[in-house]
Parts: structure tokens; sequence; C-alpha cells
């Protein structure tokens, strides 16, 4: 049982929250945003992701508060609706710090290359064209380094991170900066463009519901879990409207640009060492994020083995390093094949798909535990409900949806790869639901009727009968293989080992 | 030389003492086993060769040019064998890792 000693006052909850939200995401997302979709109207796209978040985590504020134990979204999803909602929820939070993770490790090559264009030039040529490759060697370095055990970095980073931002947007409003257009000039056009962008750079948001799942460890969690995420909220938006208002003031839209849209406003802003501080910044971030979302994704992956949806395989624990390394292994696997990918816009909005619609289920946890449990202790209280959950279902969908309706591509294989994984998701519970023993003797006889099938229709053509349909392969290996189907057929539909051991 | 068949008796006994179902629980476990890992090896086998099909790896479509009309259709076919067969495949691996 996880033993809590409740230490940790309100400012290490700000700085908790903070270091959740202010991460590599910042690094990485400003550029498809920036120089694709909002162009100058970026700060006002921030300025709505900003928004939608602070509505959002009204909510978890609410449900934070009254259950402050281990868990989160879980926890929440599981005592309003129990079962499948909860189990999908549990699936979406994993697929969400897996996208993040092989967002990171593509962040860190990008940034990585950056610095190799300053300090060896032909090295950079190489590490631009094998972007896959190194993300994927990342992922399995720090997926190694996790099964050791190795501590994460501290919480000083984000007060570097801060410094850093703050002297950049004072040497930015300092130095000559074009005047942006913040709205649009053609409303019509504009407005969704910005919208869109929402989506892409919300990740760099919602970081601060890590807050949540360390509630147990903070003083007073009923008071100060909601005051410090609200702070989070309301600090980091300004922030990072001002980056991205003077990197956008000082990189104007137009030119093809091989560099990330924050290390080119440093460069600019800051010569000499300001491309390379942010580098080094993003790396730094990148890892840092890596490493806490291989956690993230095991600890989520355990959870839900223990309550009985994932093999039990995954809550093994290393007997010298006393980590879940089957956990982190299974995940890091998935997180190499995505970040092989190494596409950031698709990375980006397939990050955000998971956790938009996790926020809609917990909104809809929030409405359903008011109505279920109404005399439930509750220190703090959504303001104005329902209408704030409802706006904050609405929104987490409309997020969803906008770039699709666009046309935007990156969005659109995400959604069609997220709405897959959801199917294989539901197919899983299903299976689960109806145990494994059917699914053998359903599978064993579908596997007999193949075979079956198979060595009748080698009989068939061998009599002259009808025309082969596998010309390419000759009478005797059908023949073979059917007669392998209906032994394996036979076995599996006959097959009590499943149901002897359940018993 | 052992005698080909025991006297009826003997298997009635062997029966009553339950050592037939274990005979038989062996055999079937290694028929498993065996059976199985064949399922499996086809199935991964026919995963590979659909794939070339599709992808046109090796120039397969050429070579196979003059034997088949539509590629699609036994891709199709391939793969819904291959996913069939590789599920029953493991699942009798699995049987068999759980019985020992």
């Amino acid at each position: 049982m996880l033993k809590t000693k409740g230490k940790l006052g309100f400012f290490d909850a700000l700085i908790m929250g903070l270091s959740g939200a202010i991460g590599f995401e910042i690094f990485v997302l400003l550029d498809y945003a920036y120089f694709h979709l909002a162009g100058p109207s970026i700060g006002l796209a921030l300025l709505l992701a900003g928004l939608i978040n602070l509505i959002i985590m009204f909510s978890y504020c609410e449900l934070g508060a009254a259950m402050p134990q281990v868990g989160g979204e879980y926890t929440y999803i599981k005592a309003a609706y129990s079962g499948l909602v909860a189990f999908i929820s549990g699936c979406f939070r994993w697929l969400a710090s897996v996208f993040a993770a092989a967002l990171a490790a593509v962040c860190f090559t990008q940034q990585l290359s950056y610095i190799f264009s300053i300090v060896a030039p032909t090295v950079e040529s190489f590490v631009s064209t094998q972007t896959p490759l190194i993300a994927i060697i990342v992922v399995i370095v720090f997926a190694a380094l996790d099964i050791k055990g190795v501590k994460k970095l501290g919480a000083i980073i984000v007060v570097i991170f801060i410094a850093i931002f703050a002297i950049f947007i004072a040497s930015g409003l300092l130095c000559e900066l074009t005047p942006l257009e913040i709205l649009p000039t053609q409303p019509l056009e504009g407005l969704p463009k910005a919208f869109a962008a929402t989506v892409y750079m919300f990740p760099m948001f919602f970081g601060m519901r890590a807050l949540i799942a360390g509630g147990a460890l903070i003083k007073r969690p009923e008071k100060n879990v909601p005051k410090a995420i609200l702070l989070s909220a309301l600090l980091i938006t300004p922030l990072y409207i001002g980056l991205a208002y003077v990197a956008a003031g000082v990189v104007p839209l137009g030119e093809d640009y091989d560099k990330p849209l924050l290390n080119l406003a440093a460069e600019i802003i800051m010569p000499g060492v300001g491309g390379a501080l942010f580098a080094i910044a993003g790396m730094v971030a990148s890892l840092s994020a890596l490493g806490t979302s291989l956690m993230v994704q095991s600890s989520i992956a355990r959870g839900m083995s223990r309550d009985g949806y994932l093999p039990k395989a995954l809550l093994s624990i290393h007997r010298r390093f006393g980590t879940p390394y089957v956990a982190i292994i299974a995940g890091s696997l998935f997180i190499m094949i995505l970040s092989g990918i190494g596409a950031v816009p698709f990375l980006g909005y397939a990050a955000s798909f998971g956790s938009l619609i996790v926020f809609a289920l917990v909104n809809l946890s929030l409405i359903k535990l008011r109505k279920k449990k109404p005399y439930m202790e509750r220190p703090f209280k959504t303001p104005l409900y329902p209408f704030t959950p409802i706006a904050g279902i609405i929104l987490s969908i409309a997020l969803l949806v906008s770039p699709m309706l666009l046309g935007e591509e990156p969005a659109i294989v995400a959604f069609i790869s997220s709405a897959g994984l959801t199917a294989l998701v539901l197919m899983a519970y299903y299976l689960r639901m109806i145990g494994l023993h059917r699914l053998q003797i359903a599978i064993g006889g579908a596997v007999l009727g193949i075979g079956v099938s198979f060595v009748l229709l080698t009989c068939l053509v061998e009599a002259g009968v009808m025309s082969p349909v596998f010309p390419f392969i000759p009478s005797y290996i059908m023949f073979l293989i059917g007669v392998i189907s209906i032994i394996a057929g036979i076995l599996n539909a006959t097959s009590h080992g499943q149901k002897k051991h359940a018993e | 030389m052992a005698p080909a068949f025991l006297p009826l008796n003997i298997y009635l006994l062997l029966a009553k003492k339950g050592v037939i179902g274990v005979w038989l629980m062996n055999i079937r476990g290694t028929l498993a086993i065996v059976v199985g890992l064949m399922q499996s090896v086809i199935a991964a086998l026919v995963f590979i060769f659909a794939c070339s099909l599709y992808f046109n790896f090796f120039g397969v479509q050429g070579q196979l040019n003059g034997a088949i009309e539509s590629c699609h259709f036994h891709v199709l076919v391939l793969l819904v064998f291959g996913f069939f067969s590789i599920i029953g495949g493991l699942f009798l691996v699995y049987e068999w890792l759980e019985s020992r």
C-alpha cells in the first residue's frame, strides 16, 4: 500500500503543476501551428487553448479535491461509471502518454540536430536525415534507464526554464519587433485555422494535471490542489503567449526555415548563445518528459492489469532494480514505432486526441457524480455548474474535430489511427468479457472450417472439377495446410484447458 | 517384442486408474504445441507473402503475373487465413504453456 506523508505545501504544489505543464512541447509544437495554420494569430490560438484548459481544469479541481487519493482521472471515471468507460479512459490516458513520449523523442532529435548545425555542420546532415533512428535509440536508452530506476530531473529545471523564457520575452520586447495582427484579418478563414492550431498546441497546457496524480502527497489537498492547478493554468497562458508573440514577431512568415521557430527567434534576439541555450533547454525538457511519460504509461498499464483488464505479466517487478520492467518494455516498443514515424503534427494531434477524450469523460463524470453522490463532500465546487462541465465536453469534442473539418491531413491520419486503436481497445474489452475460453472455441470452429475448405478445394482441383484459387501454391502444400488447420481447429474447439484453469 | 494389443481387461484397469486419461492429455499437449507452432509459422509466412504480394517486394507480382488476375482478392484471402491461423496457433501454444 502506498504510504503518503503529505509534506508538500502550496508552493511545492504550484511548482509541481508548473513542472507538469512547462515542458518540451513548446519547443516543437509552435512551428506547425505558426507556419501552417494560425500565422500571426498564434497568440489568439494560445489564448483559446489557455481558456479551454482553464474550463476543463475546474472539473479536475472539484474531483481532485473531493477524491484526493492516488489515481487521478481513472479514479474519478471509475467512481462515476465503472467498467467499460473507466477502461476506455485508462486506455486513452495510456495512449496519450505513449504519443507524448514519442513526441519528446522526436523533439530531442530536432534539438540535437540544431546543436550539431552550430558545432559540427557535417554531422548535422547525418542527424537530420536519420531522425527516426536517433529517436528510437533515445527511447531504448531511456527505457533501459527507467528499468534501472534512474531518478528524474528535479523541479529546479522549471525555475530555470521560466527564467530563460522571461529573459527571452524581455529581450524580444526591447528589440525591434514587427507588430503582429493578433486577430485574423479575414475572420471567416482565419478563426477556424486559429482554432485548429489550438488543437496542435494543446499538449503544451494539459501537463499540469500531473498535480492531480500527486494529490495524496500534498498538505490539505482539498484546498491546495485546486489553488495550485488554477494558478498554474493562469500563469502559463501569458507566458506561452509572450513566447509565441516574440518568436512570431522576429521570424516573419513566407520564408522556408530549416530550424525550429523558438531556436531561430532566440538566435536573432540573443545572438551567439540564444539558439544553443534553447536547444539545450529543449533537449533537457524532452529527456525529462520522455522519462516521466515512460513511467506514467507503465503505471497506467499496471493499474489496468491489476484490475484484470490487461495481462498480469505487466505487474512483474525487476528482481534487482525493483522497477516494472515488463510494462516499461511493452510501452517502449510502441513508443519506438511511433517515434520512428517522426511526424510532429501527427504525434501532436494524436497526443491531444487521447487526452481530449479523457477530458470529456472527466467532465461527464463530474455531472454524473453530482447526481449520483449529491452529499459527497466537495471542498471545491466548479463555478457556474452545469455550464462549465458541459462547455468542457463541447470544447473537447470541438477541438478534436476542428482540424478534420479543415481537411488537415496529419489530423485526419492521426484520427483514423486513433479510431483504429479505439476499435482494438473495445475489442480487447469485449474479449475480456466473453472470456478467452469461448474465444478459443470460436476461433477453433473458424480454423476447422477453413481447413475443411482447403482440403475440399484441393480435392476438387485435383479431380479437374474447378480451376485452382491459388495457382501459385502447389496442391500438396494446400492439402497439408488444410490438414494442419483441421487438427488445429479440432484442438481449439475441444479445448477445456482455460476453463479448467479458471476453475 | 511387446504385443500390439493388450487384453481388454488391462485397458479397463488402466482406464479405471486414470492412466489412459493422462496418456491422452500428454498426447494432446504434445499435439497442441506441435500443431500450434506449425500453424503460427504458416501464418507468419502467409503474412510475409501477402505483404510481398501487395507491396510487390522482389517483383513478386511480376513473377506471378500470369498466375493471378486479382492481387487484392488474393491478399485479402491470405490475410484472413493468416489472422485466424495465428490466433488459433497461439491459443494452442498458450494452452500448452499453461498446462506445464
